[in-house]
């Protein structure tokens, strides 16, 4: 049994400049095994650089991060097969079938043929994948896509999972799909760090939120205690009150 | 170096390529079909070209026509020539290109010739009409051809043999092998089209394989696994060279089939060569293995290239206008290279990337080359390609490139 006080995710001072503009500023906040994490803010407040620095796509400037103890600056790609990161683009090679795209991630994850061919079919069931895996991925709606893009995003069974505005543009029925999966992998023991700025998904979801604005964090732990040294009653409340305080100071 | 990452990235771009119809079309159909229409097609303009020019009949308009009667009457009969009747100014006939030349004739011509005084007679012609091309020379062979005629009767009159006007006769003998000559008709042609499939052949695949990525929005998940970008790099560098490989591949092997089986004159009715001599073209193992080998290194040099100026791209349209023009950057200086008449090569030549490709083509066609330029030349392109690959993975670590969008 894992330790579950343990931080899975612990950022520390996490600083990245492109050039004149410091895109995250000294963000720190931890998140654990089987709780889901809000990562909150209004578009542009640094969440996806956050996410990026995170997963080592981009580099860091000062700071640090560690997933289940390995180092983004000493142990890259160790830190990238702790982690499943389903980005805001849901991009995928549309000339291949879902069930092709999911063994391509997996072959670059080093993953065997049968460790593959049993995730995959793990996964399609989870999803409801089934009727649409082997029909090429350029024939599939936005909800289909967003499927694939989950199950590519967690192929390799990553502890760590960051769904970065997962929600974003889709239907009701493909959201909540995203929201189930979200649960079942909290409750699984997965840390979820669901990246959003609808604030009324966040609070039913998330146990402990960081809200970030404008590349600072302007609060974090549990939803009950920012409401509480907010003095507010709910999230988006809290969430005001704090992103109107950074802007006054 | 991660092989197994490497061949997983190779495998997905092939297949990727195999299945995009524009890459199959650009990459094998093209050069197959291309290939064999252009060498028959140009065989045969080539053919009809020089039979047109034999067979043009010269028009030619005469000023003053009546004090040279017997030149004008030589001139009738000569073969392809035709004398027309011109009433106006010659020279606005000849601008008009109502004739194909013009010829004035001096009022003391008869005079002249019989006082064994030199005539001069005008000619005048419109060197921008394409129609008359052939008028100088075949109006320089008929007042040759008249001038043999009058010295002629010069020498008879003198009771002198007219064979004392030949002095020197020349008799070419033509030391070249038909190989050699048709090596050397085909080192006008193949390497252009080596060169135009290396670089075209994996276009769309270096294209697809960086700024495709892009535009899909599927780079982010491919640089969110564990595989250093040099494997990634790597596995997409040689998905490229292969496309380009199969492209130079088979159009070579498509002219080769052509040339021996269509039995098109391209190269042995002179049309490259300038020779009027047979040639034969054929390539021995040796030979074909040398090409192969040198086009291989000059694949892995654009290949590279291409690759590097996608990645700048954000999309498949923005790629397309960044390789364009650097297209044209790479095959200036080689069609310079390859179309320079008398161009002495030097050893420095061959440390040019592409242009010592051109030029080691043209001398292994001819099988005149030497090892210090084989050498010079697989080394150059191996560190060329090398610094290209290394360029391109520092572009792949490059954030503001890899992640534009």
């Amino acid at each position: 049994m894992e330790d579950q006080a343990t931080p899975l995710l612990d950022v520390r001072g996490l600083t990245k400049r492109f050039k004149d503009i410091t895109a995250i500023d000294h963000v720190s906040f931890q998140a654990r095994r089987g709780e889901i994490f809000g990562l909150l803010g209004p578009n542009g407040a640094g969440k996806t650089t956050t996410i990026r620095v995170i997963s080592t796509v981009l580099s860091v400037t000062e700071g640090t991060a560690t997933v289940d103890g390995f180092d983004i600056r000493k142990a890259p790609e160790e830190v990238k097969k702790q982690l499943g990161v389903l980005t805001t683009d849901i991009g995928v090679y549309e000339r291949f079938t879902g069930r092709e795209n999911l063994r391509y991630f997996a072959a670059l994850y080093g993953m065997s043929p049968d460790r593959t061919e049993k995730r995959i079919d793990e996964l399609l069931d989870l999803l409801d994948m089934r009727d649409f895996a082997d029909r090429r991925s350029g024939t599939y709606s936005t909800g289909m896509k967003q499927k694939l893009a989950i199950a590519r995003s967690v192929i390799h069974d990553p502890d760590l999972i960051f769904f970065d505005e997962p929600t974003a543009g889709l239907d009701v029925l493909a959201a909540r799909t995203v929201v189930r999966f979200m649960e079942r992998a909290r409750d699984h023991g997965k840390c979820v760090v669901f990246s959003t700025h609808i604030l009324h998904e966040a609070e039913k979801l998330c146990t402990r939120v960081a809200i970030i604005h404008r590349g600072i964090v302007v609060g974090d732990g549990t939803v009950e205690s920012l409401e509480h040294a907010t003095t507010t009653s709910n999230l988006e409340d809290a969430f005001l009150a704090l992103v109107g305080k950074e802007r006054r100071s | 170096m991660n092989f197994r990452a490497i061949i997983t990235v190779w495998l997905k771009e092939m297949r990727d390529t195999v299945r995009d119809r524009r890459t199959l079309l650009s990459m094998v159909v093209l050069p197959l079909a291309l290939m064999p229409a252009l060498i028959v097609g140009l065989g045969k303009f080539g053919e009809y070209q020089v039979q047109k020019l034999e067979q043009q009949v010269v028009t030619v308009a005469f000023e003053n026509a009546a004090a040279a009667p017997d030149f004008v009457t030589f001139m009738k009969s000569y073969d392809k020539v035709r004398v027309v009747e011109e009433s106006g100014p010659l020279t606005e006939a000849v601008k008009a290109d109502r004739v194909d030349a013009g010829l004035v004739i001096p009022d003391d011509f008869v005079q002249n010739l019989t006082s064994l005084t030199p005539v001069t007679v005008t000619f005048i012609r419109h060197s921008t009409n394409q129609n008359a091309a052939v008028a100088p020379s075949r109006i320089a062979a008929a007042v040759a051809a008249y001038n043999q005629q009058v010295l002629g009767e010069r020498f008879v009159t003198q009771e002198i043999d007219p064979a004392v006007l030949t002095g020197v006769t020349v008799k070419e003998d033509d030391v070249a092998t038909d190989q050699e000559r048709g090596g050397f008709g085909l080192g006008y042609i193949l390497p252009m089209f080596i060169v135009m499939w290396a670089i075209t052949g994996g276009q769309y695949t270096a294209i697809d394989a960086s700024a495709g990525e892009k535009e899909r929005k599927t780079i982010e998940s491919l640089l969110l696994t564990p595989v250093k970008r040099i494997n990634i790099v790597i596995g997409k560098f040689l998905a490229v060279a292969s496309t380009a490989m199969i492209s130079v591949v088979a159009s070579v092997s498509s002219m080769y089939v052509t040339l021996t089986y269509s039995g098109s004159n391209l190269f042995t009715s002179g049309t490259l060569t300038g020779t009027s001599s047979e040639a034969v073209f054929s390539l021995n193992p040796g030979t074909l293995v040398t090409l192969i080998g040198i086009s291989l290194l000059l694949v892995l040099l654009f290949s590279a290239v291409m690759l590097t100026i996608s990645i700048f791209a954000k999309s498949f349209k923005e790629a397309q206008s960044y390789i364009s023009p650097a297209y044209l950057v790479i095959i200036l200086p080689i069609v310079i290279f390859n179309s320079l008449p008398g161009l002495k090569t030097t050893l420095w030549m061959f440390a040019l990337p592409a242009v010592n490709a051109i030029l080691l083509f043209k001398e292994v066609l001819v099988g005149t080359y030497s090892m210090g330029h084989i050498m010079l030349t697989i080394v150059s392109l191996v560190v060329y390609s090398a610094i290209a690959i290394v360029v391109t993975t520092k572009m792949y670590e490059r954030e503001n490139i890899v992640l534009k969008s």
